[in-house]
């Protein structure tokens, strides 16, 4: 055995009863790894996936490490991390999505200071999604902090509005939208209340109805506490709105 | 019926569940953790949203960001190193950390007889291959070197009460890794796993 090599024992997977157990390619890994002495660990990292680069992360705990395990950290899990958060702070200003590339980085760190290689986490079996779960945990804070409720003056829809609402949905849907947002809805959307483009995007994506006559029913009125009319009243602006600058696009190409 | 389980970890599960999220699944959520309905609500939105919206340039100045996040860190390693608390054994450890033995033997391949000689200082620590004593250690939380000063501290003996208790006292055997191992009943083969090479006959 290499003086500083890992510790795993190869037998000891197959007997794993954690509720949270590390992917086999990362086992496959750990393995490999095991063998070589931790002088090596950084140039070997490169080929390694996150999730093994934080399991070998965590057995450094003493100060003679310290230097090796900030290598890790800033050169290799903190740029994977990044582009994750990214993604996942989308509408908020730079100097927020800074607060949130910062929130997440020192959740990295404590995750890996003080967790145990004994015993992973879902840090250490799915690296991309615990790094998007504290990018939107942090980002949803950020936003109930920021926003104030925000009302539209509610107004009354007659049953022809709102089956000409019904149609325009559909009309919509199919002209501004694949898998994301067209730059148009996202630009309007962005000037709205952070509660009306969630509600926007569940409701055309996720099919989350607006409202349900059943009393207990997830709908878009109950998960964001509003009244079906004001929700409609928002749609009804948005859709006015993309559809005027659809329109002012398509002329300005013309 | 509500189930207690921190947050933190039923977000790990819902987005581990993976599919979409549909007014029926979100509402089976919902259902099943009651007491953290707003919290639910706040992440699904704001995660459904995220991944909706097309792609957005950055302007974040990312290495000054982690060299700041960074800056302490010999030194939160250096504190932490001198307010250690002494090692008092590795059931008592186990204890300590809530840890149950049953799978912590399971995991290393090995079993609680083995553990118990280790515990009860009865193997010679010079034996111990560093692969299993570095496995040990990490699942008991400390490094491997404080274990295997711990374990080369010998055990304490306790002054017999009698003197019948003086001409029957005997030391108990210090035997080596291998023949603790065999005398644990383990099987001779899985000792290569540690070793990397077959148990001698002696």
């Amino acid at each position: 055995m290499t003086a500083g090599a890992l510790v795993a024992n190869p037998a000891a997977k197959t007997v794993a009863r954690r509720s949270i157990t590390r992917p086999d390619y990362v086992e496959a890994e750990i393995a490999k790894a095991s063998l070589s002495p931790r002088a090596t660990w950084l140039d070997l990292a490169a080929t390694l996936r996150p999730e093994t680069i934080v399991h070998l992360a965590k057995h450094l705990k003493e100060p003679a490490d310290s230097k090796l395990l900030g290598a890790l950290l800033e050169r290799m899990l903190f740029p994977k991390a990044l582009p994750v958060i990214l993604a996942n702070s989308k509408g908020l200003s730079d100097a927020e999505r800074s607060d949130v590339v910062r929130g997440v980085y020192e959740r990295i760190l404590r995750a890996v200071r003080d967790g145990s290689p004994a015993v992973p986490d879902f840090l250490e079996a799915k690296f991309g999604l615990k790094v998007m779960q504290w990018t939107i945990d942090l980002v949803r804070k950020r936003v109930r902090e920021k926003e104030g409720t925000v009302a539209l003056e509610e107004h009354h829809l007659t049953a022809h509005e709102a089956a000409a609402c019904e149609d325009a949905e559909r009309e919509l849907r199919e002209r501004q939208f694949g898998e994301r947002l067209t730059d148009v809805v996202a630009r309007e959307l962005s000037k709205l209340p952070r509660w009306v483009q969630q509600a926007f995007i569940q409701h055309y994506f996720d099919h989350i109805p607006i409202e349900s006559d059943r009393l207990d029913a997830v709908t878009i009125a109950t998960l964001h506490g509003k009244t079906g009319r004001a929700v409609r009243a928002w749609f009804a602006k948005i859709r006015a709105t993309v559809k005027n600058e659809t329109r002012r696009d398509d002329n300005g190409h013309q | 019926m509500a189930t207690n389980k921190a947050l933190e970890s039923v977000l790990e599960e819902l987005l581990a569940a993976e599919g979409d999220v549909t007014a029926e699944t979100l509402e089976a959520w919902l259902r099943k953790y009651p007491q953290y309905r707003q919290d639910i609500v706040e992440f699904v939105s704001e995660w459904r949203l995220q991944k909706h919206l097309p792609e957005e340039a950055a302007n974040v100045d990312a290495h000054a960001i982690a060299a700041q996040v960074l800056a302490g860190l010999h030194e939160e390693l250096v504190r932490r190193d001198d307010r250690e608390v002494p090692f008092l054994g590795i059931f008592v450890q186990a204890q300590k950390l809530g840890l149950r033995l049953e799978n912590e033997v399971a995991e290393l391949g090995v079993n609680l007889h083995l553990l118990d000689m280790l515990d009860k200082k009865r193997v010679r620590p010079d034996t111990v291959p560093p692969a299993f004593l570095g496995a040990l250690a990490a699942r008991v939380q400390v490094s491997a070197g404080k274990l295997h000063q711990w374990l080369s501290e010998g055990a304490p003996t306790r002054r017999p009460a009698t003197i019948m208790g003086a001409l029957s006292f005997r030391r108990p055997t210090v035997l080596s890794f291998e023949k603790a191992w065999k005398q644990s009943g383990l099987p001779t083969d899985a000792l290569k796993d540690w070793t990397g090479t077959p148990a001698a006959r002696k």
